[in-house]
């Protein structure tokens, strides 16, 4: 039975399909992604000349066996398998190739999603996990002339080249592309789509009874985002904020508790966080004008989807 | 004729080999150049992931290497970062290879290595010269996420053996030499003799006798105790991408970090911070490359112990 590879991208409904979808009773499993040691964190942080596939497929061995002795199709999902947003997909084209060498047969599900929403949910979640800079630094970091540390590259947006890449490597025909806006749209054909890849449809009142409304991750307020970036200056160093000018622990803390709670959402603070919202909102606009509207018109053809009916910018 | 690769690593005399030896017509080699930012050189580099296209690259460096072998040169291609980059743990080392194997299949590789201790004591420098703001144990060993969102300082970048070993299989093993920068500071003239035979121009006598050796470009380091000011200085100047959010972001503050470097005020009061620096990075290496090190002197055929280079024996 192939796997069934979801690769993303982020802030597409991953977790939605991880925890919603690809579950038991529907005829999936998905084979997870935690411990750190996981195999299919290997298929990202091996070292380019260390990856063995052939080891890496060792190891997913049981959980695949796991999953088809009851008879489901395995699932392998993990939104990083598509890159990473905070250093531009550095990595894209590699994991593409480990994910061919590992699982050959696979069927490959990509999931898409309109840039500049894209991109804004992107910059909240960069600063939730610890980035300090604002939000032109981050659409437009500092580049070196000899490109010592990848960073933000609005290009790791340009979907049209990692669909075209997988289907070289696995087929058009095993590589199915979907928009996020079809899973809001109709979260059960955007569902049934994907069971058509997989090989295995899911009965209909399973479908039915599928919570397509339910959301995790819901993104944090533009003002508590505010807040936290401040304080992210005064925390704990990490990958994206590699030397704060202090690392308190209560500055960690309160982070940790204004994201948690969410008090800065209050009905007397609703006005200026509006304001807020949309400030940031017409920064992106702004910024992304219509950078995307060719490579998107490339994605549409490619995949054959009306995007600009889902609200894309498209090349006419 | 064959095109000439040097692909560093940093800190191991690729300026002088640039300049010194590749620049001068008289040794029988013409550098390519790296200037400027859109010098078809860094689009090894900087090309993305999936929009790489060799024949491209190719067509753009064919009219300057049609230019060095039309007056008897060997072209060289020189650009110390095709090894990698220290501050991003090489995560395209393997991938740069590979590109210029798909543009030069019949090119000749030459790499300088050098012992890990002084080429990291070295490259943190630079890091805080350059606008980093980390002190030494979070840019060594820098808080990573499960996901590798962004790649960091790795250590693994200065097992040398495994890229050389990668540079063998796509090249051939006769087609890559790898020297450590200890036989230049040793004998300069037997070091670029070395070069010379490998890429097939032996360089005349009296131009080896002429060439010089004792020069040393960014040989000045700016002592520990200057650049600690400077690190925290960087937390009030504008961004880079080894320090993507400062707190403050004022020009004269970089202006006034700049002027330390060059100047280095404190360079006589350092001995001390100096000497704390190679010992906290002595600790922190300790054997770890001690295994690497003995693959890369069995590949090479050179007993890198003598050089004080960690070797497991």
């Amino acid at each position: 039975m192939p796997v069934l590879v979801h690769i993303g991208y982020h802030k597409a409904a991953s977790t939605w399909l991880q925890r919603e979808l690809f579950v038991d009773r529907t005829g999936y499993r998905w084979l997870g992604k935690r411990p750190r040691s996981h195999p299919v964190r290997r298929i990202v942080r091996e070292r380019p000349l260390e990856f063995d596939p052939a080891d890496v497929r060792s190891a997913f061995e049981p959980l695949i066996a796991d999953a088809e002795q009851p008879g489901l199709v395995p699932v392998v999902s993990f939104e990083r398998l598509s890159g990473h947003p905070f250093s531009g997909g550095f990595d894209i084209d590699l994991i593409g190739e480990r994910l061919a060498q590992v699982f050959p047969d696979a069927r490959v599900l990509i999931v898409v999603r309109e840039q500049r929403a894209m991109i804004l949910s992107t910059y909240k979640q960069y600063v939730q996990v610890g980035g300090a800079a604002p939000l032109q630094h981050f659409l437009e970091p500092p580049v070196g002339r000899s490109l010592r540390v990848p960073l933000f590259d609005w290009r790791y947006f340009e979907y049209d080249h990692l669909v075209r890449h997988y289907r070289r490597l696995f087929g058009p025909e095993h590589v199915l592309t979907l928009p996020f806006e079809l899973f809001v749209r109709d979260g059960r054909a955007f569902v049934q789509r994907i069971a058509e890849l997989g090989g295995r449809p899911i009965p209909d009142d399973v479908l039915e009874t599928l919570r397509y409304r339910r959301r995790s991750n819901r993104a944090r307020s533009a003002l508590t985002i505010a807040a936290v970036r401040s304080l992210n200056r005064f925390s704990e160093h990490t990958e994206l904020n590699p030397a704060p000018v202090a690392e308190w622990r209560s500055a960690a803390r309160l982070s940790e508790w204004l994201q948690r709670t969410e008090v800065l959402d209050h009905r007397l603070t609703n006005g200026l966080e509006a304001r807020s919202q949309e400030h940031l909102r017409g920064a992106v606009d702004e910024w992304a004008g219509d950078r995307y509207a060719a490579s998107n018109s490339r994605l549409a053809d490619l995949i054959d989807a009306d995007l600009a009916a889902l609200g894309w910018d498209v090349a006419t | 004729m064959g095109v000439l690769i040097h692909i560093g690593y940093h800190k191991t005399g690729t300026n002088w080999l640039q300049r010194r030896f590749f620049s001068d017509p008289a040794t029988g080699y013409r550098w390519l150049g790296k200037r400027p930012g859109s010098h078809p050189v860094r689009r090894f580099v900087r090309d993305r992931p999936l929009e790489f296209d060799p024949a491209s690259v190719w067509a753009a460096l064919d009219p300057m290497i049609a230019e060095a072998e039309e007056a008897g040169l060997v072209p060289v291609l020189s650009l110390e970062r095709l090894s990698g980059s220290a501050l991003s743990g090489g995560y395209d080392s393997a991938r740069i290879a590979d590109r210029l194997h798909q543009v030069f299949p019949e090119g000749r590789i030459l790499a300088v290595v050098r012992e890990q201790r002084s080429m990291v004591v070295s490259t943190y420098k630079g890091y805080v010269q350059q606008g980093g703001a980390a002190p030494l144990d979070h840019f060594l060993e820098g808080r990573r996420s499960a996901t590798f969102r962004v790649p960091g300082f790795d250590s693994a970048y200065l097992e040398y053996d495994r890229l050389i070993a990668h540079y063998r299989n796509l090249f051939g093993a006769e087609n890559v030499l790898a020297l450590p920068f200890d036989r230049f500071v040793e004998d300069g003239r037997r070091f670029v003799e070395r070069i010379a035979a490998f890429a097939g121009r032996p360089v005349p006598s009296d131009v080896l006798d002429a060439l010089p050796y004792g020069h040393r470009e960014n040989i000045r380091t700016t002592s520990t105790l200057t650049l600690s000011l400077v690190r925290r200085l960087n937390q009030l100047a504008p961004p880079t991408d080894v320090n993507p959010a400062p707190l403050l972001e004022s020009p004269s503050v970089a202006r006034l970090a700049d002027r330390l470097v060059r100047r280095d005020p404190l360079r006589r009061k350092s001995a001390g911070a100096d000497e704390r620096l190679r010992r906290a990075v002595d600790g922190w290496a300790g054997d770890r490359f001690a295994a690497s090190n003995a693959r890369l002197s069995a590949l090479l055929g050179i007993d890198l112990g003598q050089y004080g280079w960690t070797v497991e024996v």
